[in-house]
């Protein structure tokens, strides 16, 4: 397990602030932020790189934030790999595992053979690394961090010049190995998807400082802040009163939406009563009804007109007006919802804002 | 006139300039004289001399140029700017000025006690290779930080974190990797060496089969009006020179610069 405590950083003008965080043994943890957040800049002080001005960092429950970077144990892929050019792809593979001092290197060695194998490198070994393809180099330099048999690998958005396909094919196998082999891996992207995609745990991180760090599936639907759900891209925050709580039930008055909203009451107190929040709901959350389906029983019924529909490829976007409402609604739906839907921009529809996956924000 | 145009011509006026005083030379070109003076006891002694000393000068240099260079490039620290600043040192102080420093400093108790108890640099041979040292080592320095530089540290941050300590990680991947361009300074630092004059001269004097070197000995043939002898000297100069410069053309040439 990595534990970082209270970390702070500067580097010329630009602070990390007291960032804390924890990666689970056999997670996988992505850090994931705008470009200049700080996030490369943090991985780089955790490998020892960068000398941090406060804080504390732990590698199963062992100090090793005054440790130079070869006795820390982290393997370490940058963003632009850093295979070695003068080297072969046996000799860049092998390298830690020659010059270190590492113990039981015979058990390394086998270990090494047999990540080879699973990567599929063997008929790769003899060749000039500068030859190598993209696809190529990146498992080369995955190969060359766990061969020396480290079990935390910290990744630097290794797969960001690559192709969608040949990164796909990357993230499964990243998949793959960490499951085969138990190792926690610590990754920093700005690619939501691959964020998504390969992390058990995400942390957040905007202007140096951790804004939410939390498992994916809550950090997807409950996005804690304004600025987080800004980074996510979800339009559809809105002002609300609270107006009235009782049991499990909040109900809110809604003027953005001319409406009254209902939600759980989560972590809502009575004496919130009165005030205003923001609340928000990802645009694949907001459901059409069909034109002969039942709307008795849907929560947060919205009437409306669809102003425009927008292919996103995979999806649909359809912005949706709501009648009397000065705000619009995003709604995402995926293509057979849609053709089934037979929606058409200036069709008048009925949408349904389910009651739990409306969120609460901080402002 | 295109700006192609007119900076090709420049760039030919430059060759131009130089290629009109190597032909010039021709006007006192005697092939009778040519093999004795080449081959005559005292060039072949100034031949063998210039070449041990640029070579010793040289391999000097790097010896304290790398660790240093290596410091400068990668590291940030107090003075560094200073010292920095200071290898252009040999290049606005005049050799013959140099020279005079080396002097003075051999007359002042602390050399005179170097020279007592250790080694003999004025008006010997070693001093030649001090000079010739202390004219190229801020040049090579310069030359092997910018061969360093050139490599991203990327490489080094990635071997450290694959366990290997600093000392395994300078010697497998930081000069393997800035080889070529280490090499080039080298050649470029043994021709600086090969051609000095000024230093060398005031330190070292110029005397025959003793310190005279190539430049000391054209300097001399020149003095006792020997034109045709001063011309097969030089010749020989520009051939050892271009011969040179020519094998560091093929071999940054043949460079691939893997991080680009």
């Amino acid at each position: 397990m990595i534990e970082v405590e209270g970390l702070s950083l500067k580097v010329k003008d630009f602070w990390l602030k007291d960032i804390n965080l924890t990666v689970q043994s056999g997670s996988c943890h992505v850090i994931i932020g705008p470009t200049g957040c700080g996030k490369t800049t943090l991985l780089e002080a955790l490998i020892g790189l960068r000398k941090i001005n406060k804080g504390r960092i732990r590698l199963n429950g062992e100090d090793i934030t005054d440790l130079p970077p070869h006795k820390r144990g982290f393997s370490y892929v940058p963003q632009d790999l850093a295979i070695f050019p003068h080297l072969s792809v046996e000799e860049n593979i092998f390298y830690g595992l020659k010059h270190s001092n590492l113990p039981h290197k015979k058990e390394r060695y086998e270990w090494a053979y047999e990540l080879i194998e699973s990567l599929g490198l063997k008929p790769l070994l003899k060749r000039k690394s500068v030859n190598l393809s993209g696809g190529e180099k990146q498992r080369v330099a995955l190969a060359r961090a766990l061969a020396p048999g480290h079990k935390y690998l910290l990744l630097d958005e290794p797969l960001s010049s690559l192709h969608e396909g040949m990164k796909k094919e990357l993230w499964f196998l990243l998949k793959s190995l960490q499951k085969k082999y138990g190792f926690t891996i610590l990754m920093v992207s700005h690619d939501l998807e691959e964020t998504f995609f390969l992390a058990d745990h995400i942390s957040l991180m905007i202007d140096g400082m951790i804004q939410q760090s939390a498992p994916k599936e809550i950090i997807y639907h409950m996005p804690a802040t304004i600025k987080i759900a800004d980074f996510f891209g979800i339009k559809n925050l809105f002002k609300v009163q609270i107006k009235k709580i009782q049991g499990e039930f909040a109900s809110l008055n809604c003027p953005d939406l001319s409406t009254e909203l209902v939600i759980p009451v989560g972590r809502l107190t009575p004496n919130s009563q009165g005030a205003w929040i923001m609340v928000g709901i990802r645009p694949e959350n907001v459901m059409i009804l069909r034109a002969d389906q039942d709307p008795r029983g849907k929560e947060n019924l919205l009437e409306g007109e669809i102003t425009n529909i927008f292919a996103k490829g995979s999806t649909y976007l359809i912005i949706f007006k709501p009648k009397g409402a000065q705000r619009i609604v995003e709604i995402e739906v995926p293509n057979y919802a849609y053709r089934k839907l037979g929606l058409a921009e200036g069709q008048r529809v009925v949408v349904s804002l389910k009651a739990e996956t409306l969120f609460l924000l901080n402002s | 006139m295109t700006l192609r145009s007119l900076s090709i011509l420049f760039s030919f006026l430059v060759f131009a300039l130089y290629l009109g005083l190597v032909v010039s030379m021709f006007y006192f070109w005697n092939s009778s004289i040519f093999v004795g003076t080449l081959f005559s006891e005292r060039t072949l002694f100034s031949i063998k001399l210039s070449l041990l000393s640029a070579t010793i000068a040289t391999l000097l240099s790097l010896f304290l140029a790398l660790p240093s260079a290596y410091a400068l490039s990668r590291f940030n620290f107090r003075g560094k700017q200073i010292i920095d600043t200071v290898l252009e040192f040999p290049m606005i102080v005049s050799p013959a000025a140099l020279g005079a420093m080396l002097l003075i400093f051999f007359n002042n108790p602390l050399g005179i006690w170097i020279q007592e108890h250790f080694v003999q640099f004025v008006f010997a041979p070693y001093g030649i290779v001090l000079a010739q040292f202390i004219t190229t080592i801020g040049v090579a320095t310069r030359l092997v930080k910018t061969a360093m530089d050139e490599i991203p540290r990327r490489y080094e941050d990635v071997a450290r974190s694959l366990g290997v300590a600093p000392w395994k990680v300078f010697f497998t991947v930081t000069l393997p990797l800035s080889k070529r361009g280490i090499i080039a300074g080298a050649v470029l630092t043994w021709a600086k060496a090969l051609g000095e004059f000024g230093a060398t001269i005031t330190v070292a004097g110029s005397m025959a089969m003793k310190t005279e070197t190539l430049p000391i000995a054209i300097f001399m043939r020149l003095s006792t009006a020997d034109i045709e002898g001063t011309v097969v000297l030089i010749f020989l100069l520009i051939s050892i020179g271009l011969a040179l410069l020519y094998s560091l053309r093929l071999l940054t040439k043949k460079e691939r610069r893997y991080w680009y």
